[in-house]
């Protein structure tokens, strides 16, 4: 039996020995040239705990520098409780209902994982058709090298690849407006944008990730999850190029976008 | 009879229930490629598993996970290890199942479900578990002395 090593001089060691461990696997060096700057020490988890703010969250989440609480990497891996941080958000909410948005966020996870549990097949089937006017053998099986490069010529696309290359996390909204520009923008199947996300992310979970794919590929929800430019102005502030000539296929009015998009859905199947 | 207590990469604490009353039992962490490979674990995130390992009182073993804990514990030793959803992690243990015990401790409860929801959509469950989760440990009695 080979057992590894548990102590290194510095992160920077530990990061080459994983590295040499990839490697040894067959892995994809260009995989390699990143790591997340969000270190799994106790010291790292108990500074996000500190900054927990539930009605600062409520008020602000959905802005990319709102007052998220970028636990995820932790909870996913176990290394704290939803128990503990519900229960850290009631401490901190003063009121009860304070504390509703985050502990709900919370109930996300939970609720996640009930349906892999139940249903673990929709981890990698549709779990219902598509509601886009499309079948399945409408969408592309793999992803095209230009996002997987970050060179899809749509700026803000372009940047939000680029975060989830170089720190493998990214916003909520980042993940839904990326998801929806691979499936519905460019046509290719949930499944390969969601292993895509996976093999980048530090907070991979193929329970949250996939099912969200599918929520919004349509597959998981009644409808396709869209998003425009206007939206995107209105969150991301100045960390993403949203001027409006860089990012031409998403600068339109919802309507415009609909019809373009989905030019056979019937607007009335869906409720 | 040799216990093992196998810690996942979904329970990576020392203070999961997994470890009650189990203080003397030796922690196994299996660093398994090809369990690395069939959950699509990428290198950022596998960094971020080996640094948290650092931290915990484990012996990381490069191997196949099921003949490497089968064999750590010998004829008659259990498995103790954190319950999941994840579907690669519950083949592997149906696999060590088959010849030996595994017990999968669940994690501490977020919310009581008085009946099983309808999963289909989620607001669907949060009615049903709104209550339990808004309230501290679940609304379980006062197991944790609050």
């Amino acid at each position: 039996m080979e057992i590894l090593p548990q102590s290194f001089a510095d992160r920077q060691a530990l990061i080459a020995h994983v590295k040499s461990l990839w490697m040894d696997a067959g892995g994809d060096e260009a995989m390699t040239q990143n790591v997340s700057p969000m270190e799994a020490s106790p010291e790292a988890l108990a500074a996000r705990l500190d900054a927990v703010d539930p009605q600062a969250y409520a008020r602000s989440r959905n802005f990319l520098n709102g007052k998220i609480t970028k636990l995820s990497p932790y909870i996913r891996h176990g290394m704290v409780s939803l128990n503990h941080v519900r229960n850290l958000a009631l401490d901190r909410a003063g009121r009860k209902a304070d504390a509703e948005k985050l502990i709900q966020e919370l109930a996300w996870r939970e609720y996640w994982q009930l349906v892999r549990r139940d249903y673990p097949n929709w981890i990698w089937q549709d779990a219902e058709p598509y509601k886009t006017g499309y079948t399945a053998r409408d969408y592309a099986d793999d992803l095209p090298d230009d996002i997987a490069r970050g060179e899809t010529g749509v700026a803000a696309i372009d940047d939000i690849i680029s975060i989830l290359v170089s720190t493998g996390y990214l916003h909520n909204h980042l993940r839904m407006y990326l998801a929806s520009y691979i499936c519905h923008w460019r046509r290719v199947k949930w499944q390969a944008g969601a292993r895509f996300m996976l093999g980048h992310l530090i907070d991979a979970d193929a329970a949250s990730n996939n099912l969200s794919w599918q929520w919004i590929a349509s597959t998981y929800s009644r409808k396709p999850y869209i998003f425009n430019l206007e939206n995107m102005q209105k969150y991301c502030g100045d960390t993403i190029n949203t001027i409006s000539r860089h990012n031409i296929p998403l600068d339109a009015g919802y309507d415009v976008l609909t019809s373009r998009l989905f030019p056979q859905m019937d607007p009335m199947a869906n409720g | 009879m040799t216990d093992i207590i196998w810690i996942h990469d979904g329970a990576l604490r020392a203070d999961h229930p997994m470890f009650k009353d189990k203080a003397d039992v030796k922690s196994v962490f299996i660093w398994d490629d090809a369990y690395f490979k069939s959950a699509a674990i990428g290198f950022k995130q596998q960094v971020f598993i080996y640094e948290a390992l650092t931290h915990l009182p484990v012996e990381i073993i490069k191997g196949d996970t099921v003949s490497i804990l089968k064999e750590l514990a010998g004829n008659n030793g259990a498995i103790i290890t954190a319950a999941t959803t994840s579907v690669e992690l519950n083949r592997m243990m149906a696999l060590i199942n088959q010849t030996h015990s595994v017990e999968a401790i669940a994690d501490e409860t977020f919310a009581h479900l008085k009946s099983s929801p309808d999963l289909r959509r989620f607001f669907r469950y949060w009615n049903k578990a709104k209550s339990s989760a808004m309230d501290y440990h679940g609304g379980t009695p006062d197991l944790f002395g609050r």
